[in-house]
Formats: structure tokens, sequence, C-alpha cells
């Protein structure tokens, strides 16, 4: 399933994949695998990625359905 | 005499095993190096490394249903072949998973190091193998350079069809953001 939580909250900080990819420390394939739902993070990635956006994990990763 | 070359050989062997765990042991515990791959790399390159393993393991089988003529005729190649197939299964799967070439790095380099190799066996088998790739029935040690050379040509030609497809990707990403 598509997060596109994660999409939206990157584009809110102007921010691309490749930016992103480097701030965590991780290649831009695999923040584009996330956002397409190919690939479950670790939770010490997730947090990275929550940090890097300013947002909680809830507010990103938590499925609402 | 030979049990002293018999000693020798198994002190060598031993050294060089040794050698071999010190250095393996020392690549995988140095600290302060920034990684070269992420995570879902590090578990991409896992499942090429176990789909590499059962490809090769495969194809040694094979032979136990070949005739004696069909291994005289392949000779080393019987050997080498196993290997061969893994490694190129486990290149391939990493390739096109993103997990072959380390973070953030630029595939031409590698592109043109593929394809020198490449160029170079293929070079060297057809120099070996002027007169032919068979001699006394079976293959000359030439068609492993020129097994070598077609594997480097299609791991060159798999990196640049997936940089272009990533490129594509970076492009429709970009477009669907604007």
């Amino acid at each position: 399933m598509k997060n596109l939580k994660l999409k939206a909250a990157r584009a809110g900080k102007d921010m691309s994949q490749a930016d992103l990819a480097s701030a965590v420390g991780v290649s831009r394939q695999t923040i584009n695998s996330i956002e397409k739902g190919d690939y479950n993070p670790t939770i010490k990635l997730c947090l990275s990625i929550c940090k890097t956006l300013g947002k909680t994990l809830d507010e990103i990763f938590w499925d609402d359905e | 005499m030979s049990n002293l070359g018999f000693i020798v050989g198994i002190i060598v062997c031993a050294a060089c095993i040794l050698i071999l765990t010190a250095v393996i042991i020392k690549i995988a515990h140095t600290d302060g190096q920034k990684p070269k791959y992420d995570e879902r790399q590090m578990m991409a390159r896992g499942k090429g490394y176990t789909y590499a393993f059962y490809t090769a393991v495969l194809v040694a089988i094979i032979p136990c249903f070949l005739s004696e003529e069909i291994k005289v005729f392949l000779g080393d190649m019987l050997y080498f072949t196993p290997l061969l197939a893994g490694i190129l299964v486990h290149i391939t799967y990493c390739v096109f998973n993103n997990a072959y070439l380390e973070m953030n790095t630029e595939p031409k380099r590698w592109i043109s190091v593929f394809t020198c190799i490449g160029i170079a066996n293929l070079l060297i088998a057809f120099a070996n193998c002027r007169e032919g790739f068979v001699e006394d029935g079976s293959l000359k040690s030439g068609v492993l350079n020129l097994s070598m050379g077609i594997i480097l040509v299609i791991i060159m030609l798999e990196i640049l069809i997936k940089s272009r497809l990533d490129a594509k990707e970076v492009d429709d990403d970009e477009e669907s953001e604007a």
C-alpha cells in the first residue's frame, strides 16, 4: 500500500526523494520503495525519517484504515 | 619427500585460510566508516545470495543427468557453469533491486569498468580460440573467458537499463509533485 503521507510530508518540506534519502542516510530508491509501499522500513529508519520531516511516527506511518 | 610436500601444502593452505579469515573479520568489524549499502539494499542482497545459491546447486545437479560424452565435451565448464550461473543470478537480482551498486554510486563508472573487463575477456577468448572452441573433443579453457566476457556485457547492459529506468522514475516523480 502506498505511503502517501510520507510523500505529502516530504513535499511539504520541499524535499526531493534524493534530499530525504541523503538526510537519513539511505539510497533514493529506498525512499521511493517506502513511498510505493514496496518496502517496510525498520523502526530505526522510520524514526530517522520522522525526525528529518518534523513529524511523529503516527503522522507518517500509522495506517488509519 | 612427498610427505614433506604434503605437510608444506597443508601449512600453506592453513595460512591462506587464516589470512582470509582475518581479512574478512577485519572488514566485518570496521567501525566508523560510512555504510556502503542501506538496510533495504542489504536485505535485497541477502535474497540475491539465496537465489544465487539455489541456482548454483540446481545447475550443479544437471551433470548427473548428462551422458559421459557431454561431460567430456564440457570439460572444465562443467565445474564453472554453476558458479557463473549463480553469479549472474545474484548480480541480476541485485541490479534490478538497486542493491548491486553501493549507495549513491554513479553507474557510469561501473559501466565503463564492466565494459573494459568484458571486452578484455572476449579478446582473450577469441585469441585463445582462433582455431575453434573445441580441442580433443572438449571445450578449450578460452570458453571460460568467453563466458565471463558475455556475463560482464550482460551486467553492463543491465546496469544501463536500470539506470535509464531510475532516471525515468525520478522524472515521473518530479512531474507528479509539480
